[in-house]
């Protein structure tokens, strides 16, 4: 990750280490994220996907604590600021966005006085100004006649329509960057897409660079300019999305490109899945974490702890995105043996599928 | 995976609970019970032998709380007055422990109109306060012993109807209740040896509850003088007893202060453990032995 | 919304009818009239007299009768008379209400103020060593009934140091610094065991706000932890919590009772004792009816106005 960074990213997170309790749940996470750019998170439920955005923003809760790493934000490490500090970047520099837009609004305030804190607490402006941005914000957003819905109640509000408040919200004073914790997964398939279209039409009018959270690559595919695969508390491949989705460098991300739908599939066919559970947290053991759902795992997989490393030449995405990178001794990309990646794909999952 | 992590909330002391060791508010509550039990053997005198040689004799190895007024010693009073007062509190749990499953059983059963007329009874009776209540009851029907502990009793029900009720409704609202139902199962049957085991450790929990309330109640009819009438005594006779004399000997009221202050904090903390998701799991399988646990 | 405020009072107003008719018929529900009882076993009673206290009182009436006079005295501002001093009830409760009600605005006023930081302080790090403390003194608090509790604080406070007076109530209009010094020890013997109870509920109501996802979005806000705690966590959980006024002012007034007994204050609840001591039905029912209202109309009013202040119950624009 060190050849083709660029000189000064805007969020930099080391081998960030998150743990519950004595037991590690996240391992050794590493990104960058350039002033505009969109990172791509995904992985399965419990992948510590969540745990990582959360810890990022500060936002995690006991017994969950950040035990080891670096947030760089703008070359400041948010990990050695002090509550109060971090309160001026919350909000102002990073803001979030929730997976379950039903319940991140307090219930008991309105919505304008929701939006209005956001911009009280971190510019001076008057109540009046306040309001006046939360309506244009709310407009912003696609909430119909938003001067008359600022006195509204959540529970008022439909869930898309909720989550569109959560985005005036996070974006209310310009953060540089918007950690998107799967928005639009709690919502209908429909505003699904609508809400997505929003966040990336806002997102490029804003320059806001942004970590998207989804098990869902479709999604990721749609957004992101690059992809972080996280399976069992580690990042174990990260490339360009246009290359990700193209050569896929690790087996699990292979197995779960191809386990994701396609409509072009026949559907008479039972769908794809990956055989097996992921590995619990604190019984993890040296070695490949996803070896023992991997159909090309060997001894050699077990050896040791292998390092997220270089898997092919120069991408052909922009900026950070550069270099593909997985932690695989044997990445799909290297065996030219193994086939073009249908075939791989097909093997992969229907032998778990036999077995 | 972290959810799976914080879930598992750590017992406060797991040895403990391996071994089977009740905790510190049982024994100790047991105690008390043994000792009040057993107050002839404990006692070093009669509670009705008097000393008017030594009226308020201090704390010494012959009286070891000393003596009230009339040289009664102190400590035998208590444990003899803590027969009566736990006699009343116990006769009163039972009968509300009865007659409130019944009640509240039946209303969680029956449902419709018999539920709402049985459950707005309940909320009548607990619109007055307890102790008015008893007030009105002790005025209509007399202090004897019996009616002490009828009056208590019958007044503590309709908070067990209330909570037996309520956990019935959970209970027969899982799936193998009207599974039971649907494969032609008794509802008697099946109330009585799947129903009430599973719903036993949230009456016990209310029964404790009760004793606490129970005690309270006898305490304060008997202090001020519409509960146990001397010459018999209980923990609330001896409170009104040592009030009088507080500026001779505030030690005579403090002991059974601190007899009924510590029976309360005791089924306090029991009622609390009963009522606590470990404790319920833990009763269960014991009321359910070797048999198939559902699932 | 009118509906739903139309319900809750019609609820209470049976409840309140269904409680005058259950003191009414447990309190005669003994053959046999309380004069009897009480005079049956005096010396130097006769017949006579018997009877004409009976008839005087209204007692040689059938029930249903003996009741709608009682009821419709109420409703008139006529309490009828003691059975025995023949003083009219409503002067004896006039006379007694003060004491009682100033007690119990007092305790409940102090529970609350010792609940509500307590509960703050407790909820901040729940399991730390401060929820362990205040925990433990609030299951302390809980075992003392308030009259015990008031036995122990005159010892402490009367009997050691002095400070205090152990019995006795002056009017607040006759001397305010003596009333309020007569009402210090009476009032934390009721708030000791009471305020625990909103403590507890309080502080579970805050944990779980604070574990919530909109607490969350406050502090991904950059609200700092005691914006985040009073000015998103409280209201959240203070709403539901208010259930815990209704039930402690039942609690109250039910202590208040035995504890002015202890403390020596003519309030309703040594006018209970009294009444029932001497089986003086007609003061016995209107005190326990007039207490037992109390009760409901606090409940009444908490219900309301927690329906009042939830938007989610309120309807549309409040």
């Amino acid at each position: 990750m060190t050849a083709a960074t660029p000189p000064a990213p805007l969020l930099d997170v080391r081998d960030l280490e998150v743990s519950v309790g004595k037991t590690p749940v996240v391992r050794s996470v590493s990104f960058q994220l350039a002033p505009g750019e969109r990172l791509g998170l995904v992985g399965e439920s419990g992948s510590g996907k969540t745990l990582t955005a959360l810890s990022v923003i500060g936002l995690h809760r006991a017994p969950v604590r950040v035990s080891g790493g670096q947030i760089l934000l703008n070359g400041t490490d948010l990990l050695a600021m002090r509550r109060r500090e971090i309160d001026k970047v919350r909000g102002a520099r990073i803001s979030m966005i929730y997976q379950d837009p039903a319940t991140s609004l307090d219930p008991l305030m309105t919505i304008g006085a929701q939006i209005t804190e956001a911009i009280r607490l971190h510019e001076p402006v008057s109540r009046a100004q306040a309001r006046n941005r939360a309506v244009e914000l709310l407009g912003d957003v696609g909430v119909p006649s938003p001067r008359e819905r600022l006195g509204a109640y959540p529970h008022e509000f439909s869930g898309g329509m909720r989550q569109r408040v959560m985005i005036a919200i996070a974006l209310a004073c310009q953060p540089e960057v918007l950690l998107c914790d799967e928005p639009t997964t709690a919502l209908d398939v429909t505003t699904q897409a609508l809400v997505l279209d929003l966040l990336d039409r806002l997102c490029r009018e804003h320059g806001v660079a942004s970590v998207l959270i989804t098990h869902d690559l479709a999604v990721a595919s749609g957004f992101c300019d690059k992809i972080a695969v996280m399976y069992a508390g580690q990042v174990v491949e990260q490339a360009a999305a246009a290359d990700f989705f193209e050569r896929p460098a690790h087996p699990y991300s292979a197995a779960l490109l191809s386990a994701s739908v396609d409509l072009a599939v026949d559907i008479s066919r039972p769908l794809p899945t990956i055989a097996g559970q992921p590995p619990v947290a604190g019984s993890l053991s040296a070695g490949c974490a996803f070896r023992s759902r991997c159909p090309y795992a060997d001894e050699a997989c077990a050896a040791g702890e292998i390092e997220l490393h270089s898997v092919g030449g120069p991408g052909i995405g922009g900026s950070t995105a550069g270099v593909a990178e997985a932690r695989c001794i044997r990445p799909l990309t290297d065996n030219a043996f193994r086939g073009n990646r249908g075939q791989q794909a097909a093997r992969l999952t229907q032998g778990v599928i036999d077995g | 995976m972290a959810e799976a992590v914080i879930a598992a909330t750590p017992v406060r002391d797991p040895r403990r609970a391996r071994l089977g060791i009740p905790p510190v508010s049982a024994l100790l509550l047991l105690l008390i019970v043994v000792l009040c039990v057993c107050a002839p053997l404990v006692a070093s005198a009669g509670p009705d032998q008097i000393d008017p040689t030594h009226p308020f004799a201090a704390a010494t190895g012959q009286h070891w709380l000393g003596t009230d007024e009339v040289g009664r010693d102190l400590l035998s009073r208590l444990l003899y007055g803590g027969r009566l007062s736990l006699m009343v509190c116990a006769g009163s749990v039972a009968l509300a422990f009865v007659l409130g499953t019944v009640w509240g059983v039946a209303a969680a059963d029956r449902g419709g109109w018999v539920d709402e007329i049985l459950m707005r009874g309940a909320d009548i009776a607990m619109a007055i306060p307890q102790i008015l209540f008893a007030l009105v009851c002790v005025a209509a029907f007399g202090a004897s012993l019996l009616s002490l502990t009828l009056i208590t009793g019958i007044l503590l029900t309709p908070s067990s109807a209330r909570m037996a009720r309520s956990v019935t409704i959970q209970e027969t609202g899982l799936d193998y209740y009207s599974a039971g139902i649907a494969y032609g199962a008794g509802k008697i049957r099946l109330l009585s040896t799947e129903v009430l085991p599973n719903i036993f450790p949230a009456l016990a929990s209310q029964a404790a509850i009760n004793a606490a309330s129970a005690i309270i109640l006898e305490a304060s009819l008997s202090f001020v003088g519409l509960g146990v009438q001397p010459p018999q005594t209980s923990w609330g006779v001896l409170l009104q007893q040592g009030y009088g004399y507080l500026y001779n000997d505030p030690s005579y009221a403090l002991a059974p202060a601190i007899m009924i202050l510590l029976t309360i904090l005791c089924l306090n903390l029991v009622a609390n453990r009963l009522s606590s998701p470990g404790a319920r799991r833990a009763a269960r399988r014991a009321a359910r032995g070797g048999r198939t646990v559902r699932k | 919304m009118v509906r739903y405020l139309i319900r809750r009072i019609a609820i209470s107003i049976v409840l309140l009818i269904a409680v005058s008719m259950l003191i009414f018929v447990v309190l005669r529900a003994l053959p046999g009239s309380p004069v009897t009882a009480r005079l049956g076993t005096s010396q130097g009673v006769t017949q006579e007299m018997i009877n004409r206290l009976t008839k005087s009182a209204g007692l040689d009436r059938p029930l249903a009768s003996q009741y709608l006079t009682w009821i419709s005295g109420i409703l008139h501002g006529n309490l009828g008379t003691s059975y025995f001093t023949g003083q009219p009830v409503s002067s004896l409760i006039g006379a007694a209400i003060g004491p009682t009600l100033e007690l119990t605005i007092i305790s409940v006023a102090l529970s609350v103020v010792i609940a509500v930081p307590a509960a703050i302080a407790s909820a901040r790090r729940p399991g730390g060593w401060l929820d362990g403390i205040i925990t433990a003194v609030s299951s302390a608090g809980m075992a003392f009934p308030p009259f015990v509790a008031g036995i122990v604080l005159i010892i402490i406070f009367s009997v050691q140091v002095h400070l205090l007076p152990a019995r006795g109530y002056v009017p607040f209009l006759t001397n305010p610094v003596q009333n309020l010094r007569d009402m210090i020890l009476p009032a934390i013997s009721l708030a000791v065991g009471a305020a625990p109870l909103v403590l507890r509920y309080l502080r579970n109501e805050l944990v779980t706000s604070l574990d919530s996802n909109y607490t969350r979005t406050a502090a991904g806000k950059g609200a700092s932890e005691a914006r985040v705690l009073l000015r998103h966590a409280l209201p959240n959980a203070t709403l539901p919590s208010l259930t815990m006024i209704g039930l402690i002012t039942g609690y109250t007034l039910g202590g208040s009772v035995i504890v002015e007994y202890a403390f020596g204050f003519s309030g309703l609840g040594a006018l209970s004792i009294q009444s029932a001591f001497n089986r003086d039905y007609a003061i016995l029912q209107s005190v326990v009816l007039l207490i037992s209202t109390l009760f409901i109309l606090v409940s009444l009013a908490v219900d309301l106005m927690s329906w009042r202040l939830d938007p989610r119950t309120r309807g549309r624009h409040g």
